[in-house]
């Protein structure tokens, strides 16, 4: 079945397809929830009658914002003798905060309600929040945790941002940081923390932090990259590797603060103009992440990532067919053969050509697509 | 009581009529008949009080369609909550069961497409939904859900690829309700 058929299928198969036809219906039923909350606070309904059955909606909601509010002070005024026995919901947020800064698990767990849904530090995928506690404690990250204060939530619960900065792979160490911007998100109900969103803003934190430090995994520790990292953007949090990034983000902090003597390059290794890490979006739209460093280079395209050796020239990069680089899948194959583009940078882009056409398709993200310098050493 | 200022009220009414039933559908798809009432009034109420921080056409229904999806996955768990029966018919999206009012007026073809709908990844469902259902443009819905467009049609291809098999005739003898979740 082809799926511009399944298109075709899936959308007369809409359960309500033409949302005008709820109206005779289902104008009533919005009100209905709502009016015994107004009815609860003695809100004058005949109102409500008169300016017809769609102004209903506004008004019960209104009533309704009135009433929660109304029951939040008289819950309050009701239970003024047990605040100093139940946490408040504040309390509750800053307790957690306190617990995770202090990468206490038991303790986080303990404020966690049971189907919390908890997005860690690198949220753009779910991950299991311990491994991510474990991690963002191995790789010296310090939360410093700021204010909370309330936000929007639906009813029943209590919504909080509380701001904060942080520390991260040494950068305390090293005399950058504390990167800062950063807002917690948590929502609390009947007494536990059931969303915890890090939220943690990369940006400054990546030029200064993550890149540097990856390339210098790269240049030194170049066959542990795949124990460390999941791709470029995202860290691998199994047992093995957080004994490692404990141990390279020591190592990374001793050699940022000890350099040794620059070396004198090596030939074909990457010139200056071209360190770094370009990015682009392909033919296809994707985008393209191609880092170049010394003899290395490494590209990541969505879940794809190659990375191996590098030669470049004054006006040719070319990336070798090893099993390394995963240009060799299929050794002996014609496919088992060098890359070879010609490159130039025009203004602040970086054009890269084919010097002989890719039939394979083993690289076809790099050609055509333009490149800008996204983060320089 | 505070008065409320006519502006504010005004632009309120405005924008309750104008989306109350795009609205109200968008919680019908996901959460039939019974409990989408709720889940629209509690949008429009999150809406009331972030008035002022809502966009202007063409990106309001997007937006109040996203304070929808956060109440709706709210709601969700509340269900699952509230008792074990409601737990299982809803444990892996929003009202698992097909909605027999709704359903009433489909074909039966339609309901075997809508179960399989309902047995994506949550993410993929709902990218699905807001591209067949509530036909917002792609562009529209990587702003919603925070993706690119790039990530958008893969993920749109990736859900018909799914839909696809589901939907192969020797795939029905499994109960939709046992899949939900996807893999």
């Amino acid at each position: 079945m082809s799926y511009d058929v399944i298109d075709r299928l899936v959308r007369p198969a809409n359960p309500v397809p033409d949302p005008t036809m709820l109206k005779p219906v289902d104008f009533s039923v919005l009100p209905v929830h709502r009016k015994e909350d107004m009815q609860r606070e003695q809100v004058e309904v005949d109102h409500v009658e008169e300016t017809g059955v769609r102004r209903r909606g506004w008004i019960g909601i209104a009533a309704a914002l009135v009433v929660l509010l109304g029951g939040l002070v008289l819950f309050q005024m009701a239970n003024q003798d047990d605040v100093a026995s139940e946490p408040t919901p504040l309390e509750i947020a800053t307790a957690y905060l306190a617990a995770y800064s202090q990468f206490d698990m038991e303790a986080v767990e303990s404020m966690l309600a049971d189907d919390a849904e908890v997005l860690p530090w690198e949220a753009y995928e779910p991950r299991d929040w311990k491994s991510d506690l474990r991690f963002l404690e191995a790789a010296g990250f310090q939360i410093l945790v700021g204010e909370c204060t309330e936000a929007t939530a639906t009813d029943g619960a209590f919504a909080f941002n509380c701001a904060y900065g942080a520390h991260g792979l040494g950068s305390d160490q090293i005399g950058l940081g504390p990167f800062t911007g950063h807002v917690f998100r948590l929502v609390i109900e009947d007494g536990l923390v059931t969303r915890s969103d890090m939220g943690f803003t990369f940006t400054e934190f990546s030029e200064q932090m993550w890149w540097p430090f990856q390339a210098w995994v790269n240049e030194n520790h170049e066959d542990e990259f795949a124990v460390l990292y999941v791709d470029p953007g995202l860290s691998r949090q199994t047992d093995d590797a957080i004994v490692l990034w404990e141990q390279r983000v020591a190592d990374y902090v001793e050699y940022v603060n000890n350099p040794t003597t620059t070396t004198t390059p090596v030939e074909g290794s990457v010139p200056a103009e071209l360190v770094g890490i370009w990015r682009g979006r392909s033919s296809t739209g994707e985008m393209v992440n191609f880092r170049l460093e010394g003899t290395t280079y490494s590209v990541s395209v969505a879940d794809i990532n190659f990375i191996g050796d590098v030669v470049v020239s004054d006006d040719t990069i070319v990336i070798p067919a090893t099993p390394d680089t995963g240009l060799a899948s299929s050794p002996g194959s014609q496919c088992s053969i060098d890359r070879q583009f010609t490159w130039s940078i025009e203004g602040d882009e970086l054009i890269l050509t084919e010097v002989v056409e890719d039939t394979c398709f083993t690289m076809e993200y790099l050609a055509g697509t333009v490149f800008k310098k996204f983060w320089s050493p | 009581m505070d008065t409320v200022s006519p502006l504010r009220q005004r632009r309120f009414e405005e924008l309750y009529e104008r989306h109350m039933l795009e609205v109200l559908a968008y919680c019908m798809r996901r959460l039939g008949r019974t409990n989408a009432a709720d889940a629209c009034s509690e949008t429009f109420l999150i809406a009331w009080r972030r008035l002022d921080d809502l966009p202007e056409p063409p990106q309001t229904l997007p937006y109040l369609y996203g304070i929808a999806r956060r109440v709706a996955s709210n709601q969700a768990r509340s269900l699952r909550r509230r008792s074990r029966l409601d737990a299982r018919l809803t444990a892996l999206g929003v009202s698992t069961a097909p909605d027999p009012e709704l359903l009433v007026a489909q074909s039966n073809r339609d309901q075997e497409i809508v179960a399989a709908v309902r047995r994506l990844k949550p993410k993929d469902r709902e990218i699905v939904m807001l591209y067949a259902w509530e036909d917002l443009p792609r562009d529209t819905i990587a702003e919603m859900m925070g993706m690119t467009r790039s990530a958008i049609d893969q993920r749109i291809h990736r859900a018909n690829k799914r839909l696809a098999r589901i939907l192969q005739p020797d795939s029905y003898p499994t109960p939709p309700l046992a899949q939900e979740g996807g893999t």
